[in-house]
């Protein structure tokens, strides 16, 4: 493709997305987030809210007329967000056909699969509360007859969505299910750093056993690696600096950075 | 009703007006006196008879003034020279519409012997304080008044070139206008030059200072038009009032070519000019290319619906101190923006490439390009790129580039 003209029109009253976080203000927005993440917005998101979005602050009132006369022909939500996307100039027919074909590909999935897709999205939004959730509900699903297999995939990435929460009470535990249902070394791995990390958190006796067998030396090293390295990055250097300017600036640069992170933590839960 | 267009014509020398629906047409030196007791204004001569009578002060220059951000004492009262043009502006239109039967105006066209944006903002305001609603306004350019006044006259009198003396105190220009079809579109040129060999008209009152004037026009004549076919000759400026001084220049430009003599030729080109304003056809049925306009045009190359088309940013005949071009652009897997500079000689068309790798790197389509272009002059456009962010996705930076484009090489 090349260079595309961009709507002008800009909403005064933009729409958010909790999934994402994140305010919409053009059609070129909306489109790449319908686009950009398919599992978040294949379902209830073609609603009344985003028609009169669409129509009254995009100033689409052709394709919202064309969305609801479709609608009441029986389109589905996925025909109504391809006829979005094709709607806008940066997106091909190729394209749409492709987006087209992964909804397909997605709608075709077992319930708790299609589930664990969405969280492992929102887990790679950062969106973590939101993803354990779904975890949860995944797991409440396949109590019965679910794989050991898929049910150590769930709860191991649960547990991972805790420890970036710093839950790391629920990580460890979830690590333990997971552990339990797959036998990984990869998760017995993380189960002794978060032990390293929350003292606190005693290791079960028969992962204590299994760790001094063999790898606790090497992954010692492996967890003082990555801690110095971590101390080493830039957001860290950064933070460090701010102790060096003036006061007055110093307590500047600190509340705002305070204020994202907190941010950011919201946005996580 | 009819309706009344005014055309005027403002130099430092003289100001001239001319109406749309009476051949009258009104002349004043452009000077603007005071009382010198009251804050009464007066114009032209008659300001020059009150300062004669020592009841009054007066001040010219006004327009070149103003373009200096001049101040003026009048009656120990600083004035700031743009105020003084507003003044007199206000005058001359109050004074014409008097003398010409009290029917206002409802457009005006100004003419100026040169066209800057400054320019134009400040006369704009003038005229809208005068009266006018902005809309009803516009800005010329000599040039362009000329062009006009020709194409008003009929097809055989511009078939060929046209020239153009126009003689004022201390000041001779020359005007060249030609008519060609590029594209099945007629276009018709003009340009000045402002010649060296200019006089002060009071040699014209001597017998061996008008045999010397005759000399140097006659001279300049035969060197600018020297293996050119010319349709017609236009005399224009105080300096043609009367033309008994000019024999041997006189005798030359006469051959083979219809000569006219107007004083008022570019009032009455305003005026024109002014017509086709009114009627909302900015170019009749031909591109006007002078200095104050292009004479190229300028598109960008687009996709739509997945189909390459050129947006235009400016086009030939268009005003270039009025012509921006404000639009935002998302690029999909392009790494420049093309520009296509078509001249309205197509041989010289050429492409100019303005890279973007001055953007921050994000995923495809997320990008949004804020795409300025605007002019300094008719051969100068001035680009200037800045990221645009893409809403809170992917927040704008202060990434920006400028790049000037000459359209002329």
């Amino acid at each position: 493709m090349g260079i595309i003209l961009c709507e002008s029109r800009t909403a005064s009253h933009p729409l958010f997305l909790d999934e994402l976080g994140v305010h919409l203000y053009t059609f070129e927005e909306l489109c790449y987030v319908i686009s950009e993440y398919p599992l978040l917005f294949m379902d209830d998101f073609v609603n009344e809210p985003l028609l009169e979005f669409i129509d009254t602050e995009l100033g689409r009132q052709h394709l919202t007329d064309d969305i609801r006369k479709y609608r009441n022909e029986g389109a589905t939500d996925d025909d109504t967000l391809c006829l979005i996307l094709k709607d806008c100039d940066s997106y091909s027919n190729s394209e749409v056909l492709h987006y087209q074909g992964k909804l397909k590909a997605f709608r075709k999935l077992a319930p708790p699969e299609y589930l664990k897709r969405k969280a492992d999205a929102l887990f790679g939004l950062k969106r973590y509360g939101k993803a354990v959730t779904i975890y949860e509900k995944i797991l409440a699903m396949t109590e019965e007859n679910g794989s050991d297999a898929f049910r150590g995939a769930v709860y191991n990435n649960e547990g991972s969505a805790y420890a970036n929460l710093f839950l790391l009470d629920h990580a460890y535990r979830a690590y333990d299910k997971a552990y339990g249902c797959l036998k990984d070394r990869e998760i017995l791995k993380r189960i002794y750093f978060l032990s390293l990390m929350e003292p606190i958190l005693e290791m079960k006796e028969r992962y204590q056993s299994m760790v001094e067998e063999d790898a606790g030396v090497d992954w010692d090293q492996e967890f003082e690696k990555v801690r110095m390295e971590v101390k080493q990055c830039g957001e860290i250097t950064e933070t460090d600096a701010f102790f060096e300017r003036d006061p007055i600036k110093r307590k500047k640069l600190i509340t705002e950075k305070i204020e994202k992170w907190k941010q950011d933590y919201r946005n996580m839960l | 009703m009819k309706e009344r267009i005014m055309g005027m014509d403002l130099s430092d020398l003289g100001t001239g007006v001319a109406f749309s629906d009476t051949d009258r047409t009104f002349r004043f030196p452009t000077v603007l006196g005071r009382d010198r007791e009251e804050e009464k204004w007066f114009i032209g001569e008659d300001a020059y008879a009150r300062a004669l009578n020592g009841k009054g002060v007066i001040t010219d220059k006004l327009l070149a003034l103003t373009e200096k951000h001049g101040t003026a004492t009048i009656g120990g009262i600083r004035y700031e020279a743009s105020a003084l043009l507003r003044q007199f502006l206000k005058e001359v239109i109050s004074a014409c519409i008097r003398e010409a039967g009290g029917v206002s105006p409802t457009k005006i066209v100004l003419c100026i012997p040169s066209v800057s944006e400054w320019a134009v903002t400040e006369l704009t305001d003038d005229l809208v304080t005068a009266g006018f609603r902005k809309e009803d306004t516009c800005i010329i350019e000599r040039s362009e008044s000329f062009i006009y006044y020709v194409m008003n006259q009929n097809r055989d009198v511009w078939n060929n070139q046209v020239g153009m003396f126009c003689l004022s105190d201390n000041s001779l220009t020359y005007f060249e206008m030609n008519t060609q079809r590029k594209g099945g579109k007629l276009c018709a040129s003009a340009e000045k030059i402002n010649l060296e060999e200019a006089f002060n008209l009071e040699i014209l009152s001597s017998s061996s200072g008008a045999r010397l004037a005759d000399k140097i026009l006659l001279s300049c004549a035969e060197r600018i038009m020297k293996k050119k076919l010319f349709s017609a000759v236009m005399l224009t400026g105080r300096g043609f009032d009367r033309q008994d001084w000019a024999t041997d220049f006189m005798k030359f430009i006469c051959t083979r070519r219809k000569v006219f003599q107007d004083a008022d030729l570019f009032a009455r080109g305003a005026c024109m000019r002014g017509m086709d304003f009114k009627a909302d056809r900015s170019d009749r049925n031909f591109i006007c290319i002078c200095e104050g306009r292009l004479d190229t045009s300028v598109t960008v190359k687009l996709e739509k619906e997945e189909k390459e088309l050129d947006f235009p940013i400016a086009g030939a005949g268009d005003v270039w101190y009025s012509s921006k071009c404000h639009i935002c652009l998302i690029p999909v897997n392009a790494s420049e923006i093309e520009l296509t500079i078509s001249p309205l000689d197509n041989r010289k068309k050429r492409i100019v490439r303005l890279p973007l790798s001055f953007l921050p790197k994000r995923p495809p389509k997320t990008t949004r390009v804020d795409f300025r272009a605007r002019f300094t002059d008719n051969r100068t456009m001035v680009i200037e790129l800045s990221d645009a962010g893409f809403g809170e996705l992917f927040p704008a930076t202060d990434a920006v580039m400028r790049q000037e484009v000459h359209l002329w090489e």
